[in-house]
């Protein structure tokens, strides 16, 4: 193999599954290399996406679990770093790599496929300036931002007035954040939109955990249950991970509006599923990220005699050849529906869990973080931000250098006013250099 | 119109000569090129392909262009069949062919036949198959086995 041209050897390897992989960095220097290579990893995983496998389900009860989708045979407990606690919940995962809470000052990335574990740094939440508030319910989401290739978490975190400890009432204050992988930091988004004090409903969000963002099209989405004494329908909130901006989703045009909304997520486009009275349930796909018009139906199903009650249903994946589509239902049972014969057949699953979440996730060599690489753009920065404030600096001496030659020819008496001109020159020195870290990050 | 049939006429490192119809020998996108621009008048010379290899990539295309109007499950059948009796060491001159001659529904299979042997097997199995180096130092090894011991529990 090594008399092999490297095209050949990058084809064999990346039609690889993960395990494999990660045991084969340990062949050759060169192989180890092909396999940390960022493009590599980028078409190990668009293959991975095209031939719809290394595909897992990730099964969320106290413990996390993972199957793989191609057997659907049993579930193994996720071995991941301080995985004996019980309690952590997988709140999103995108190319590979899962988002976890532990505890809400406790959020990591994980990537199973390489067991690649990072801490993200604890930010705290601060309440609303002059007003008695303790935080309430937080919503999350993962996701990426395709264009800059950053991976971000938002997390919305909503307070409750403490003087009214009863009073659920509907005006709440929300403090939403985003970190970015790339910067290991948060930042506070500002612009809020007046709906969202509207969002959380406690049973709502608190049943199936639909607190956490589903993400397609580059966006996380949250659903915001209809108030009907407020005339509020069911509304979908979109939170752009490009332009780190809410947004409106449309919804599909459907005959009657009484259903309950909730999203899911099918090879990466938006499903609405319309829970009409847990007797019947429409699962409809956004065709077009964004585009109205392109929701089209996907399914329908009704009650049957073994599943009684449709109180909540998740779309998880295709079959390989696009005939089935495997939901979870009433967070206890896997079924397949046969997307032909209109027909649902339940799958059993060992060892699973008996109430859980599910999420599909893929295989992935993606790394959260490349020592190297994070080092290598710290460096960068630094060094661009050094030139900068040198050529600053230097434009600000030579700048006050002539104010100074200036004012000792014009004036005797002048200290005062030289300096209030420096300090001044000084501060907007200050503003001038903030403004241009900001622009650089 | 059986005379009407072009023929290409390849000759193998070994002196083998064989005559492929064009529309067999087209399932090669360098021989395609090369009737495109002309030069596939004269017999083609294939310096690194044995008569035995460059048969077997002829009864392979010989398979596809018979079966166009086939199942797309009928073909697939029929290259497990062509490629399940394929030895380790065949396999191998097959890729370097199959690449060379640019046959890529061919390279496609090989390959996947490749990383479908492989992905069981034990780093040292797959440098001694294949002939790879080992260019670590027993220490960098080491700390790559240790990082990663979870996937050198293969048996499963």
């Amino acid at each position: 193999m090594s008399k092999l041209p490297m095209d050949v050897i990058t084809d064999i390897f990346s039609r690889l599954p993960l395990k494999p992989l990660v045991r084969f960095k340990a062949l050759s220097k060169p192989c180890c290399s092909l396999i940390d290579d960022p493009d590599f990893i980028h078409d190990h995983l668009g293959r991975s996406v095209k031939t719809r496998s290394n595909l897992n389900i990730l099964l969320k009860g106290l413990h996390l679990y993972s199957v793989e989708f191609d057997s659907l045979d049993n579930a193994v407990p996720l071995d991941y770093p301080l995985s004996s606690g019980a309690g952590t919940e997988a709140f999103g995962s995108c190319n590979g790599i899962l988002a976890f809470r532990l505890t809400d000052k406790n959020l990591a990335l994980f990537n199973p496929s390489t067991r690649q574990f990072r801490r993200l740094p604890v930010s705290e939440i601060d309440p609303p300036p002059g007003e008695s508030c303790k935080s309430g319910y937080i919503f999350y989401g993962f996701g990426q931002d395709v264009k800059t290739n950053d991976y971000k978490v938002v997390r919305l975190a909503k307070f409750n007035k403490t003087d009214d400890e009863e009073d659920e009432s509907f005006f709440f204050d929300y403090e939403v954040k985003v970190y970015s992988l790339k910067n290991d930091s948060w930042r506070k988004i500002t612009k809020l939109p007046r709906y969202l004090r509207f969002m959380f409903q406690f049973f709502y969000h608190l049943l199936h955990r639909r607190g956490y963002g589903v993400l397609a099209g580059g966006v996380l989405h949250w659903v915001m249950p209809p108030r009907m004494e407020l005339g509020m329908k069911n509304m979908i909130v979109g939170f752009d991970l490009g332009t780190e901006e809410f947004i409106e989703v449309p919804q599909p045009d459907c005959a009657d509006k009484s259903y309950l909304l909730d999203v899911g997520v099918l090879e990466g486009r938006l499903c609405a599923v319309c829970n009409y009275d847990q007797a019947k349930i429409d699962v409809w796909v956004m065709k077009e990220y964004g585009v109205k018009e392109s929701w089209t139906p996907l399914l329908s199903i009704q009650r049957t005699r073994a599943i009684t009650t449709l109180a909540f249903l998740k779309p998880l994946a295709y079959s390989k050849d696009l005939d089935k589509v495997l939901m979870e239902i009433n967070s206890q049972k896997f079924v397949w529906y046969d997307l032909e014969k209109k027909k649902m057949r339940g799958v059993k699953i060992g060892g699973s869990p008996g109430t859980f979440g599910a999420e599909v996730y893929i295989g992935s060599l993606v790394q959260i973080d490349d020592p190297k690489r994070v080092q290598i753009e710290k460096r960068k920065e630094q060094e661009k931000l050094k030139n900068k404030s040198c050529k600053k600096r230097d434009d600000f001496l030579s700048k006050g250098f002539k104010l100074l030659k200036g004012l000792i020819i014009y004036t005797d008496n002048c200290e005062g006013l030289l300096i209030s001109i420096l300090l001044s020159l000084r501060i907007s020195q200050k503003v001038d250099l903030g403004s241009q870290t900001q622009i650089d990050m | 119109m059986a005379s009407t049939l072009k023929k290409i006429i390849l000759k193998s490192c070994d002196g083998k000569i064989l005559e492929v119809e064009e529309a067999v020998a087209v399932q090669s996108q360098m021989i395609k090129n090369m009737i495109e621009d002309d030069c596939a008048n004269e017999e083609i010379p294939l310096p690194d392909i044995t008569g035995e290899i460059l048969s077997m990539i002829i009864e392979y295309c010989k398979m596809h262009v018979d079966g166009e109007n086939n199942s797309n499950n009928e073909l697939i059948a029929r290259d497990a069949d062509f490629i399940t009796r394929v030895d380790l060491n065949t396999l191998y001159y097959l890729i370097v062919a199959a690449n060379f001659l640019n046959v890529k529904s061919l390279l496609d299979l090989t390959c996947q036949r490749v990383a479908d042997i492989i992905k069981g097997k034990s780093p040292e199995e797959i440098r001694l198959t294949f002939n790879i180096k080992n260019d670590f130092t027993p220490e960098e090894e080491e700390e790559i086995r240790k990082k990663n011991a979870w996937a050198f529990d293969y048996k499963d």
